[in-house]
């Protein structure tokens, strides 16, 4: 990998590769105006994220209703000054929905990324540092995993456990492995070979302890850019669940649910299925762009 | 570079949220115009010809198209445009010729001799004559054919004497009332015995009938091509015309997905289509472009039924304590918007022996519902869910039909009302495997399920140890009693005495909280408002014999 290369063409894997010294792009943003513009975009994004984790963790606070008060007297209200957002067929707040559906939205997205980003940093970890046979059979494996399409995975995985949410999570999370593991392998593999890990070696510094203490911190900074990015497209592949019926009917929907049971009504009542559908859209916004920050920042090419 | 794979990353993020979303817009075309109401609207002379598409709600299960083998009721709808039956029954539930052009029942209830109509042919040219009606019957029997519902309608049967080439007697082993309206019903329809022997397995996607429509091609999860049988002349006295059918074509898609059918049918590039959700009826009735058709669906209405044989459901206070805290009115109110009314009796209305005597025998009451909890030992906890000696009052409802007719919406809205009276009802949705093997070992506290019958002996299946499920009877009632009643309907042929045992077995059962039925379905037809003279048959099945589209 050519540092400092600017071929359009680069792979995740040859990006990822490169974590300490690559990717040093000309500045785009170091332009005044479209620094400022990037600046209240994240602004924009951490605001709307800080709002949709208050609203999972303390959703009563927020909403102005309760989301399982049915008002039969006011079936698929349109948006209103009382109902912002309209009501549902049931006779529920769209608004409060959204609110509580957060809650099962941010949970599927960020657990299902913490078990997948850990078991593939694992596999990664060991497969880079080991190398030969182990690495072989290790990626091997990753290869045929990501030949697979991470929804179509996820789906085979809840249609076989059936549907619950901790299926959910461990189906999202299993599509989530294959990219983390493969990203973390390359990593592992330019740390290896660089003086310092030699020096720890010849000091006779266990292989566990150069794994955990030496290469495992240096990869910190592309897992938690992947991890971010990967909570957009976990959340999306958990809604996606939801949407195809494979997900959890519970008391209180998530936003995936609220979308497809909504979406047979939008020739009559658009607002019951376009609210939910837009608070996925924006989520999956918000989490991308403060992923790209993050990768931005942690750069150490950064103000170079 | 590196930033140019987050943007793809992010681009490709957006844009699949984006298609969600739009995929849900896509069925947001215009919306009615106000109109006077479409079928009384004057539609001139017949012009036959053309084809009609029908979107059908839902598919065809298995592409299976035998007669004998396909019990689910969106393969008989598609099936009755292929098969015809020995009679036919009118709305009132009285029996007239149609394949039979008369019959006589022995002294003993037990044999039944019909004559048939010499001029009838299967698709593949081969006459319809007692030899075929003894192969049918025969067919169904043998358990290597392994039969759906068709097994149960054909009851008690033991065999079939060819008496001549037009006559045929079949015997029972005992009396068993319901054949004769079994026969009217697509289900006992006439399969062609060269075309079982020459297909064998594929039979099922080759089926071959002698109803006004054959087949052309099927499309095997897609589409069922027919087009008319020109030497059909043999309609039943229900129809308001003889010879072949007026269409040259018909075509049935497969379209499960109820905004998708809509869209389709409101951008006309099918001329109908069957099972409007409520949202859309109204809207489709008060639009002169199309015109809605609706008729009472014949069958066990989807009724909640507690387990009674586990506790506390074994209680039947705890049971009735259950009902009252559910205001069923305004929960079907609310799901279907008014298009559906709430049922009281398990049996459809329009049911033989349907028994008005059960409307409003039972009424919400939360003070009755609580009162009776409280007397019980039953005390709220702090999350306001009873609880008595640890043990919290809740009801595991296994499902693994999910939301058809917005069923899991109804139970939604009882779940509210039941928790107002300290009750949790929990949905447990199961792969249809797992669901099958807990309901038979009794591990659930609520089941909720349909079953179409043009009969009120389904009741047997569903509520008596005696019948075709035993003591694995969807309601898992075992009462003696009940037994009896249902036993004498069977076997009674006076159709005043077995109504006078059905509103007996009905009471009962409502008394008993057996069943708690929910709502009445009315099976809803669309058409373009060119499309004329779609009828339905006894169960409730569409008929498109006399259908013509004006031009």
């Amino acid at each position: 990998m050519q540092v400092n290369s600017v071929t359009p063409e680069m792979t995740p894997e040859a990006v990822a590769s490169n974590p300490v010294g690559g990717a040093a792009q000309p500045k785009l943003r170091s332009k005044a105006g479209s620094l400022t513009v990037s600046k209240a975009l994240l602004g924009f994004s951490l605001a709307v994220l800080a709002f949709l984790v208050a609203a999972a963790i303390v959703p009563q606070w927020i909403a102005p209703y309760s989301p399982t008060d049915m008002k039969t007297d006011q079936l698929l209200h349109s948006p209103s000054l009382s109902h912002w957002l309209g009501t549902d067929q049931f006779g529920r707040d769209v608004w409060t929905l959204i609110i509580f559906g957060s809650r099962q939205s941010l949970l599927m997205g960020i657990v299902s990324v913490l078990i997948g980003g850990l078991i593939g940093t694992l596999i990664g970890l060991i497969a880079g540092y080991c190398g030969g046979i182990v690495d072989s059979v290790f990626m091997r494996l990753n290869d045929i995993l990501m030949t697979i399409p991470g929804i179509l995975l996820a789906i085979a995985i809840s249609v076989a456990l059936g549907p619950s949410f901790f299926n959910v999570i461990l189906a999202i999370s299993v599509a989530a492995i294959p990219g983390k593991a493969r990203v973390i392998r390359s990593t592992v593999l330019s740390i290896r070979s660089r003086p310092f890990i030699d020096a720890a070696r010849a000091v006779g510094t266990s292989h566990l302890e150069i794994m955990f203490r030496h290469i495992l911190p240096n990869c910190f900074s592309p897992l938690l850019v992947m991890m971010t990015i990967g909570v957009g497209s976990s959340i999306l592949v958990g809604t996606g669940l939801s949407f195809l019926g494979l997900g959890v009917v519970q008391e209180i929907p998530d936003w995936g649910y609220l979308l497809s049971q909504g979406r047979s009504y939008m020739t009559v009542a658009w607002w019951v299925a376009t609210f939910p559908g837009l608070a996925i859209t924006l989520l999956v916004i918000v989490v991308n762009l403060i992923g790209d920050h993050l990768r931005d920042w942690m750069d150490p090419k950064r103000g170079v | 570079m590196k930033k140019s794979w987050v943007k793809a990353v992010k681009m490709a993020t957006i844009l699949l949220a984006l298609t969600l979303l739009l995929s849900a817009c896509g069925d947001g075309s215009s919306q009615a115009t106000q109109g006077a109401n479409a079928a009384e609207v004057d539609s001139g002379p017949v012009t036959p010809g053309g084809e009609l598409v029908f979107a059908l709600g839902g598919i065809v299960t298995d592409d299976n198209l035998d007669a004998h083998k396909a019990g689910n009721a969106q393969n008989g709808r598609v099936m009755r445009s292929l098969y015809d039956s020995l009679v036919v029954e009118l709305p009132d539930h009285s029996i007239k010729p149609w394949l039979a052009t008369s019959w006589e029942i022995s002294e003993d209830k037990k044999s039944y001799t019909f004559h048939l109509r010499k001029d009838v042919k299967f698709h593949d040219g081969t006459p319809f004559n007692a030899e075929a009606v003894k192969f049918n019957f025969d067919r169904i029997k043998d358990p290597a054919t392994k039969a759906s519902s068709s097994l149960n309608e054909i009851g008690s049967y033991v065999s079939t004497d060819v008496l001549d080439e037009y006559t045929a007697r079949i015997n029972f082993s005992a009396p068993f009332a319901p054949f004769l309206s079994n026969a009217a019903k697509v289900d006992l329809g006439f399969v062609s015995p060269a075309a079982v022997k020459k297909y064998g397995d594929k039979y099922p996607q080759n089926p071959v009938g002698t109803g006004p429509f054959k087949l052309v091609k099927l499309v095997p999860g897609t589409e069922v091509q027919f087009e008319k049988n020109p030497d059909y002349n043999w309609a039943p006295p229900t129809a308001k015309h003889q010879g072949p059918a007026y269409l040259d074509k018909l075509t049935v898609k497969y379209v499960p997905e109820e905004a998708t059918r809509i869209s389709v049918l409101q951008s006309k590039q099918v001329q109908a289509a069957d099972i409007i959700p409520p949202q859309n009826l109204v809207a489709l009735k008060a639009d002169n472009q199309f015109r809605v058709q609706e008729t009472e669906l014949l069958q066990v209405n989807f009724s909640i039924y507690l387990n009674p044989q586990k506790a506390p459901w074994n209680d039947l206070k705890v049971r009735e304590a259950v009902r009252a805290a559910m205001d069923l009115d305004a929960a079907v109110k609310t799901i279907y918007l008014g298009t559906s009314k709430q049922a009281w009796s398990p049996i459809s209305p329009s049911m033989l022996g349907y028994t008005p005597t059960v409307e409003n025998s039972w009424k919400p009451d939360a003070a009755k519902a609580n009162q009776l909890l409280d007397d019980l030992g039953w005390v709220k906890g702090a999350d306001g869910i009873r609880e008595k000696d640890g043990k919290k009052l809740t009801i595991e409802f296994i499902d693994t039909q999910g939301n058809r007719e917005k069923r899991l919406d109804l139970m939604a809205v009882l779940q509210q009302q039941l928790k107002q009276a300290g009750v949790e009802l929990k949905v447990v949705s199961l792969p249809s495997g797992t669901y099958s093997e807990r309901r038979l070992k009794g591990d659930y506290d609520l089941v909720a399920a349909s079953q179409f019958s043009g009969d009120p002996d389904v009741l047997r299946q569903i509520f008596s140890t005696k019948g075709p499920s035993k003591k694995n009877n969807l309601a898992r009632a075992n009462d003696p009693q009940l037994d009896q009643w249902l036993e004498d309907g069977y076997l009674e042929n006076d159709p005043e005495k077995r109504k006078e045992v059905y509103k007996k077995a009905q009471e009962w059962i409502i008394q008993n909280v057996y069943s708690i039925p929910t709502y009445v379905f009315q099976y809803s037809l669309a058409s373009v408002q060119e499309v004329n003279g779609i009828t339905f048959d006894s169960p409730g099945w569409p008929v498109f014999y006399d259908a013509w589209i004006k031009k």
